[in-house]
């Protein structure tokens, strides 16, 4: 493989969701829909992912992360649309994008019957260039396991070698499709540490995933889908500071108080509640200092105690909640 | 050109040690085959009692007379004669005689004009003994025809040789286990091509630069090359332990092999074009498996089997299979001379991939 130039990431600024093709582009989805029957599962998703980055695609299941990463693996046509990768449609050049490109399935899809290395060497036949078993085996620490067949692995080991076999043409866009699903947190981190790890060796990952933390802790940026609809692209901070809608105080507030004072208060924005179940408020508030203390004088003085109170910073499930109007669940 | 054919072996290699893994395809066959032989070769061994046919001539000519010297000269058999047809019946009903020669009146007057016609009946009912009574006879009177031809000399001996040989009943089955191997190995191809789709093995390499077609046809270089394998091990294990020769050239056994694993595998894959699960093909291919095994003559000679049966016999192509195993092996047949089946077989092969293209599916959904 030609070892190309690589761009520094994020040097391009790119507007939301616009079609983009200066060279920091490597992927991109064009006007993506894909169709079964009459049930639309990709509407018109486009975006575009840097050289070098981490791009998430997060949605819930059914939002369509699998079949608009298809599209762009060359696996499924779109119906409309087309997809780039490397500046080459991907339609028209499947055999060229494949060469380039490395896939990670949901499942690990390989030979259970066979050894780590028969199944990643017949892998690695298949390409005119591609890195040697035992080093990819080594880059996710499962050298020991060389000889053993594939399906006495544990998930976590299963994932790990499927991210080997993805790496085996030495690809420049890697696709890893919900590659934690399933793991727990101890695998889940550790194969986050070996996704870091190809970033740093410039390769460009995209990822779909439906774990909130996953995307929040692992990617550059995140393209938010539901119903086969991309609601927003950003950094996972932009998005917060977009969509979070800043900090809250919850609270109890016993005795009897009128909700017009609390929301008088100095450095509150906005106050909600109290909740039936619980009986708690929540205050959004633009100056966190001035908000609580004044908070805290005004329930001495209405003789009403505080309990339980809690400074709430937003997180992804909060852009998520406000784009889309439903929790997403791990 | 040097990469495409480093992926072809690496496919080919990796295809055939996932067929060494799958225990039912190696132990399945083979092992059925060897222990068939074991227990048949054994049980109904050559060195019994001979076999016994009975010769009636009702013409007494010189000719006829011609032929009753011939089947005297046999080695391994028993001849009678019995003065009427009617006493040569009844021993063939009771099993003593395995079967009946009839030189009908005017036999040699007939032969004369250039198209004398002999009767042989056998014993259906003891499909062994009739099917080796039948060699039999077919080879003496195949050696009496070049006698009163005028034959050349040379090839007149030495086709003599070869139809004077004994058949023991190990001879006749070896060849029908070779032949039911073959589609016990072959016939679950579909099954795993469906497995593989399960598990998203297609998908996975879909998304590298193999061709499906390659993947394809590398599995049907593994299945051959595990086929062959398998045959040669039954040959070797045949020839040692129960002294079978091949009497046909290896060559035209290997075409064999080949016509017979391709016609085979394209039926695999039409049960695998309309089966949707994994499971479900490999239990199709059992049940279509376990009765062509016996009604493709593998075990028991099928001529015997009764008349509505015979369609059924006849379309199958394990039947032309073990036909044409039996001519190469047990009387040194050519291609020539077995090129009705291999046509045959042929033709199941274009039949077969022309459905299983149209099919066939690749990919889930």
């Amino acid at each position: 493989m030609v070892v190309q130039e690589r761009a520094v990431p994020g040097e391009q600024q790119i507007g939301g969701a616009s079609a983009d093709n200066t060279p920091a582009t490597i992927v991109e989805a064009r006007e993506l829909y894909k169709a079964y029957g009459a049930k639309v599962a990709v509407g018109g998703v486009s975006f575009a992912v840097r050289r070098g980055e981490i791009f998430g695609i997060l949605g819930p299941n059914g939002a369509g992360k699998s079949t608009t990463l298809e599209m762009l693996e060359g696996l499924r046509d779109p119906d409309r649309g087309a997809a780039y990768i490397d500046g080459l449609e991907v339609r028209r050049n499947k055999r060229t994008v494949h060469a380039r490109i490395g896939v990670q399935l949901q499942s690990t899809a390989l030979f259970e019957e066979l050894s780590l290395t028969d199944n990643l060497r017949l892998l690695a036949a298949l390409y005119r260039h591609a890195l040697p078993v035992k080093r990819l085996l080594t880059d996710v620490n499962l050298a020991d396991r060389a000889d053993v067949p594939l399906g006495t692995l544990s998930g976590g080991q299963q994932q790990r070698l499927s991210l080997a076999a993805a790496l085996v043409n030495d690809p420049l866009v890697v696709f890893l499709d919900e590659p934690t699903t399933g793991l727990d947190p101890q695998a889940r981190r550790s194969l986050w540490a070996l996704v870091r790890g190809l970033r740093e060796r410039g390769k460009t990952i995209v990822l779909t995933t439906h774990y909130m933390e996953e995307a929040e802790v692992l990617c550059d940026r995140i393209a938010i889908m539901e119903g086969g609809q991309v609601a927003a692209i950003d950094t996972p901070a932009g998005l917060i500071a977009r969509y979070g809608g800043g900090l809250t105080i919850q609270c109890g507030l016993a005795g009897a108080v009128e909700k017009v004072d609390l929301a008088a208060l100095p450095g509150i924005n906005a106050v909600s509640g109290p909740d039936d179940a619980n009986g708690r408020y929540v205050f959004t508030v633009t100056d966190l200092e001035r908000s609580l203390v004044a908070l805290l004088h005004f329930a001495e003085r209405h003789a009403a105690p505080l309990t339980d109170l809690q400074v709430r910073q937003p997180g992804l499930e909060d852009v998520f909640l406000k784009l889309t109007g439903r929790a997403l669940r791990d | 050109m040097t990469q495409s054919l480093r992926s072809w072996l690496v496919l080919v290699e990796t295809q055939v040690k996932l067929l060494l893994r799958n225990r039912t395809a190696l132990i399945g066959s083979l092992g059925l085959a060897v222990i068939s032989m074991l227990i048949f070769g054994s049980l109904l061994g050559g060195d019994g009692a001979p076999l016994t046919i009975a010769v009636v001539d009702e013409d007494g000519s010189p000719a006829a007379a011609q032929v009753v010297a011939a089947f005297t000269t046999i080695g391994g058999v028993r001849m009678i004669q019995p003065a009427q047809g009617s006493d040569a019946l009844a021993a063939l009903k009771r099993g003593t005689v395995a079967a009946i020669v009839t030189m009908p009146a005017g036999f040699g007057r007939d032969l004369a004009a250039g198209k004398g016609t002999v009767q042989v009946a056998y014993d259906g009912s003891n499909p062994q003994r009739g099917g080796q009574a039948q060699g039999i006879v077919a080879g003496v009177l195949g050696g009496v025809n070049r006698a009163i031809t005028n034959a050349p000399e040379p090839i007149a001996v030495q086709v003599q040789g070869i139809d004077r040989r004994v058949i023991r009943q190990i001879d006749w089955l070896t060849p029908g286990m070779a032949g039911m191997m073959i589609m016990w190995a072959n016939l679950a191809v579909g099954a795993t091509i469906i497995a593989w789709r399960e598990r998203g093995v297609l998908k996975r390499l879909a998304v590298t630069p193999l061709r499906p077609l390659t993947l394809l046809l590398t599995q049907i270089a593994a299945r051959l090359t595990f086929s062959v394998l398998q045959v040669v091990i039954l040959l070797v294990i045949a020839r040692v332990v129960f002294d079978v020769h091949v009497m046909g050239s290896y060559w035209t056994l290997a075409v064999l092999i080949v016509v017979a694993t391709l016609a085979i595998l394209a039926f695999g894959f039409v049960i695998g074009a309309f089966v949707p699960k994994s499971d479900g093909a490999q239990s199709i291919s059992t049940l279509i498996a376990f009765p062509m095994m016996f009604l493709g003559g593998s075990y028991f000679d099928t001529a015997a089997a009764p008349n509505f049966l015979q369609p059924l016999v006849r379309v199958m192509p394990l039947t032309h299979i073990n036909e044409a195993f039996r001519q190469v092996m047990m009387y040194g047949a050519s291609l020539r001379e077995v090129q009705q089946p291999i046509a045959i077989l042929l033709a199941w092969m274009v039949a077969s991939l022309l459905i299983a293209t149209r099919f066939f599916r690749w990919n889930v959904r």
